[in-house]
This record gives structure tokens, sequence and C-alpha cells, in this order.
């Protein structure tokens, strides 16, 4: 996956579009909390993928099986 | 990998203590404060999941030995103006034990102010909420107790930071039986709170206490916020029709949609069926003081699920009507 695909996704994960269905309790907790954080005018759409994507990086291991399936997300998706 | 979860006498606790035991100890203001010095924290609650099933008990205490699993421990105490801090106090392959005294600004605090600490999403953060006798309330406070300098504290949340043992792990969970009710109507919220008058149904701007009146909603059914598919409650504390101001025991925020949980008629027989699914070992449990109330817990098990039963549970977030455990692998 290419860096802007990459970003992409977050992107698309902080709005919604692509809803994945992560098993890991503070990922979801963190997702939701962004897409709320955009929802109330709080913080950019792009602000909230960069802050998604850095949680992500910090947390490889503990996030390990999550990231895998993300990464498998088709970006093209509605 | 399981642990010590006993109700366990006065007497057998000071022996760990003494022993130098690393341990979270959960019971009546009067129990805790009989306990000597020593590497322990303590809430204060008169209810607990043990062996026999749900029991309420002013006797005896409840403790969870975590001595095997830590290679270091450090106690700290946080206030409202601290806590933003407690992540950059946990061990880097850790587990935090907080217990938060119910009730207290600090509640409300980290209630409202949570998702937004930096870093609490990195490291596993397991607690409850310490309560008292339900038909005390209004009469005394919920405490928690560091045990390292006997203090009894009523404003501020006590924390076990816990490095654990090479190879180990932990891995924080929730056990909730209610989800949205399907078709239900979808509730948002102006401005975070723990109470309201108006909200929005569909998009309609309702009085939530008028709302729930008219539609004869069962109020020990939480209002449940869909996380990626975790549902995540937020309890009914009080709904005044008069004044149409109804109260929670967390806040609502907005920007997230609620419904209102399905109805389930058997508590037990859905919660047997979550366990039963969630079979694994559990290191640290703890049960929501509403499933004991409206499920008429008393007297029946609830597995291998053994801890206290407190007055809001913490899996990083302050969540109700929930079980929180903690598996060590």
């Amino acid at each position: 996956m290419t860096l802007e695909a990459y970003s992409t996704l977050w992107k698309k994960i902080v709005k919604g579009t692509i809803d994945p269905q992560v098993q890991s309790l503070p990922l979801k907790i963190k997702i939701n909390f962004l897409r709320m954080q955009t929802k109330n005018g709080n913080i950019s759409d792009e602000l909230a993928a960069k802050e998604l994507q850095q949680y992500c990086l910090q947390n490889e291991k503990m996030l390990e099986k999550d990231l895998t399936e993300i990464k498998k997300l088709n970006i093209f998706q509605a | 990998m399981k642990l010590f979860n006993e109700l366990i006498s006065l007497n057998e606790a000071s022996i760990l203590i003494n022993n130098n035991r690393s341990l979270a100890i959960a019971g009546t203001e009067t129990t805790l404060t009989s306990l000597p010095r020593g590497n322990w924290i303590g809430g204060t609650i008169p209810y607990f999941m043990t062996k026999e099933g749900g029991k309420f008990d002013t006797q005896m205490v409840f403790v969870s030995d975590l001595t095997d699993i830590s290679s270091k421990i450090m106690i700290k105490t946080y206030n409202t103006d601290s806590i933003d801090l407690m992540p950059s106090n946990n061990f880097r392959n850790g587990l935090s034990y907080l217990i938060i005294p119910g009730f207290s600004e600090i509640h409300t605090h980290y209630a409202i102010n949570t998702p937004s600490i930096k870093g609490l999403m990195d490291s596993p953060v397991y607690g409850w909420i310490s309560g008292i006798d339900v038909n005390n309330i209004g009469k005394e406070s919920p405490k928690v107790v560091n045990g390292n300098t006997l203090e009894v504290l009523n404003n501020e949340a006590i924390c076990m930071h816990i490095e654990l043992y090479q190879g180990l792990s932990a891995n924080i969970d929730i056990i909730n039986i209610f989800s949205q009710a399907e078709n239900g109507d979808v509730i948002t919220f102006e401005k975070v709170g723990f109470s309201c008058t108006d909200c929005f149904v569909n998009g309609k701007k309702t009085n939530l206490a008028q709302y729930i009146k008219e539609k004869e909603i069962n109020t020990q059914l939480p209002i449940v916020a869909d996380f990626s598919g975790t549902s995540i409650n937020v309890s009914l504390q009080s709904v005044n029709k008069t004044t149409g101001i109804t109260t929670f025991y967390a806040p609502v925020q907005p920007g997230i949609e609620y419904r209102f949980a399905g109805f389930h008629n058997d508590y037990l027989k859905s919660f047997n069926k979550e366990i039963n699914i969630n079979s694994k070992d559990i290191a640290l449990s703890c049960n929501c003081i509403l499933n004991y109330l409206y499920s008429n817990l008393e007297g029946k098990s609830t597995g291998n699920f053994h801890g206290p039963i407190t007055f809001g549970e913490v899996a990083y977030i302050l969540v109700n009507q929930t079980m929180v455990y903690v598996s060590i692998n």
C-alpha cells in the first residue's frame, strides 16, 4: 500500500465511510472518539486521520491483528 | 492466567499484606481502615461476586492478589488536576488498576475528559468506581484507600501502576448484554453532561423525560452507543417527569448516536450465554451494581468472574451496566 493510499484509508475510517470491525477495545474507543471530535467540528478530518494513524503506528504490536485486517481494506470502498 | 480473587477475613487479608503481597482490596470503609499498611490499594463497596454467587458483606474484604504478575508496582493518587498525567506513569509493559470514589468530582472529571487524555489508550487501564450500601446513598460518601499511607480519600483516584513480568501481557474487555434496540429511535445530545432536559429524537428536539413517559420505556434499560460494534451503555439514574430532568450514571456526549437498549427479561440467562462465550481464564473482573440489583444476583453464580460489584467500571473509559475483565496471557 502506498503512503497516499494508507493516508486515504485512515481518512475514510475517521469519516465512517469505511467501518472496520476491529477487535481491540482501545482502538474502538479511539476511532469513536475521533469520529465524535470531527462531527462536533473540534478537529479536522485530516488531523483526526493523522492522529489515528500515529496511534496505530505507536501501538503496532498491541494492534497487530487489527492492523493486518485494516491494511487489507479496499480504499475505493464507498 | 488466574489470580487469587477471594472474599476473606480481615485477619487473612492482614497476613497477605504483612507478607508484602501487592493487593487490590474492596470492602467497607470500616474494614479497609482496619487493615495494616502495605502494598495495597482499596475502594469501598459491600457487594461482591464470589465463588458462592453474588454477596452483600460488611465484615470481610475482597482481595485480588497481583503479586504473581508484577515485577514492579507504583501506587499513585490523582486529582482533577493531575489525572491527565496518569498515562505518563504507566509502565511500558503494564497494567494500571484504578479505583475512583463514586459521586466525586474526580469521578465526573474522569467520565467526561478521559477520551481526550493523551496516551490513555496506549496501555491497559482497568478499574472501578467505589460505592456504598445503596441504602446509605446520600448519607455517606464512597472512598478509596492508599494502603501505603492508610490515607482515606473521597475526591482523589488511587492507582496501582503494575509492571508485568516479561512475557506477560494484559488484555481488557467488556461483557455487555445490552445492545441498541433494532429500529429504536436515534437519540442525540447537544452538550456533554450527567443530566439533560431536551435531547434530539430522530433529529427532533424532545424532552427526554416526557419521551420516556410517553413511550413507557423501562428505565432499567440503558441508552446505548455503538462504538464500532461494541455497545457502550449510559444508565439512567432518575427521570423526573415534573421537572423534565433526566439524570445519568455516566455523561452523555454530543456527536454520538444513542438508542435505548433492547429488552432482556432474564439478565442471568443472557449473561451466562455471554460468559460461556468468554470462557477464558479471568485474572480480574468487576460488575455493575445495577446488574446486581436489577437482576437479583444475590446468591447467583457468575461463573469464573469474581470481584467487586461496583458503581461504575473502567475499561480505559468509564462504562455502565457492564462487566469488565482482564485476562493475562
